[in-house]
């Protein structure tokens, strides 16, 4: 069962070998994204008032939904880091993240499309308007999807085992 | 692949952060009403106090009433925007108090206003918070004539009433 493979520099990795760098990539992985997500909640739960005001210059959303999403965004993206670094409920969780993340970048480009300058609200409340800081911010929500989606096959590559 | 377990964990997680959102949201200082005034020309736009927390404050949308009551010199103007941005154009004859430095400058506001005092607090516009928030603090310390000019300065500016800058003052 020690089936080898050959890898650039001409050395050979056991399936055991990649097996545990795999393991290891996939703890970055969950760690990564879920104190990003933990993190990205905190400033949103303390002033919930603020978030509310961000979400409405994003100029999209229903004014009568402004204030629930408020108030329950930032915990689903608490509970889902949680469920991600836990492992309780780790595939529901990092399902919700992604689809947190398409929305956050399906927001963001229909924003840079129309020219409509907002504040993200990602990490502190009142961070940078601006064109460039949008696309900086579309490039780093699609790393952070391309890596919960890459995560989300290591789950199911080892639950095929 | 997608498992039927995956979709059904997705709709627990959603409803246990709905459910300890509203509950976290009701017992905060800090929590929102569910539904905030978020039309423009119906005042300053905000997420709005949960009921236990909230104080009501007048606010003034006419920006006509507004140069009305400044020219009169009935009432002292509040601008509580950062001084930098203060100096670069104000409402003529406006006090400098930022909602940054609400404690650090008490003592100082206090010598220049009483309970009394007729007020009128602006900002940047609708949809900044700081005269809402300062008003509010104001009410709370027990000012009993406490109004928000909602358009704040870029109404003001945008219908083309008087500006002072910096040392242009009276």
């Amino acid at each position: 069962m020690n089936k080898l493979f050959r890898i650039k520099n001409g050395a050979h990795l056991s399936s055991m070998d990649l097996g545990r760098h795999t393991g290891i990539i996939e703890w970055v992985l969950r760690l990564f994204l879920g104190s990003t997500f933990i993190f990205a909640s905190w400033h949103k739960i303390v002033s919930p008032d603020q978030f509310a005001t961000i979400l409405y210059g994003y100029a999209i959303f229903p004014h009568q939904f402004i204030n629930v999403l408020a108030i329950v965004i930032p915990f689903v993206e608490i509970v889902c880091g949680i469920t991600l670094i836990t492992g309780l409920l780790k595939r529901s969780g990092l399902l919700l993240i992604n689809a947190m993340l398409v929305g956050f970048i399906l927001l963001i480009s229909f924003n840079l499309i129309r020219g409509h300058e907002f504040d993200c609200g990602c990490f502190s409340l009142g961070d940078t308007k601006g064109t460039w800081s949008s696309v900086w911010l579309l490039v780093r929500d699609l790393g952070m999807l391309g890596a919960g989606v890459y995560l989300f096959r290591l789950f199911n590559k080892k639950d095929s085992r | 692949m997608i498992f039927k377990r995956d979709i059904l964990g997705c709709f627990f997680i959603l409803s246990i952060c709905v459910m300890t959102g509203l509950g976290v949201n009701a017992l905060s200082p800090n929590g929102i009403a569910l539904r905030g005034q978020w039309n423009p020309d119906q005042g300053v736009v905000m997420a709005g106090a949960n009921k236990t927390h909230a104080v009501d404050v007048l606010q003034i949308n006419d920006p006509l009433k507004v140069k009305r009551l400044v020219e009169s010199g009935t009432m002292i103007v509040l601008d509580v925007r950062w001084p930098e941005i203060y100096d670069l154009g104000h409402i003529p004859g406006a006090l400098n108090f930022p909602l940054g430095d609400f404690e650090e400058e008490k003592k100082e506001m206090l010598s220049r206003i009483t309970p009394e005092d007729e007020i009128l607090v602006y900002c940047a516009g609708v949809t900044c918070h700081d005269s809402h928030t300062f008003a509010t603090r104001l009410v709370e310390m027990g000012f009993a004539h406490v109004a928000i000019y909602a358009g704040g300065f870029a109404e003001w500016e945008e219908m083309g009433f008087d500006v002072a800058g910096k040392g242009t003052d009276p």
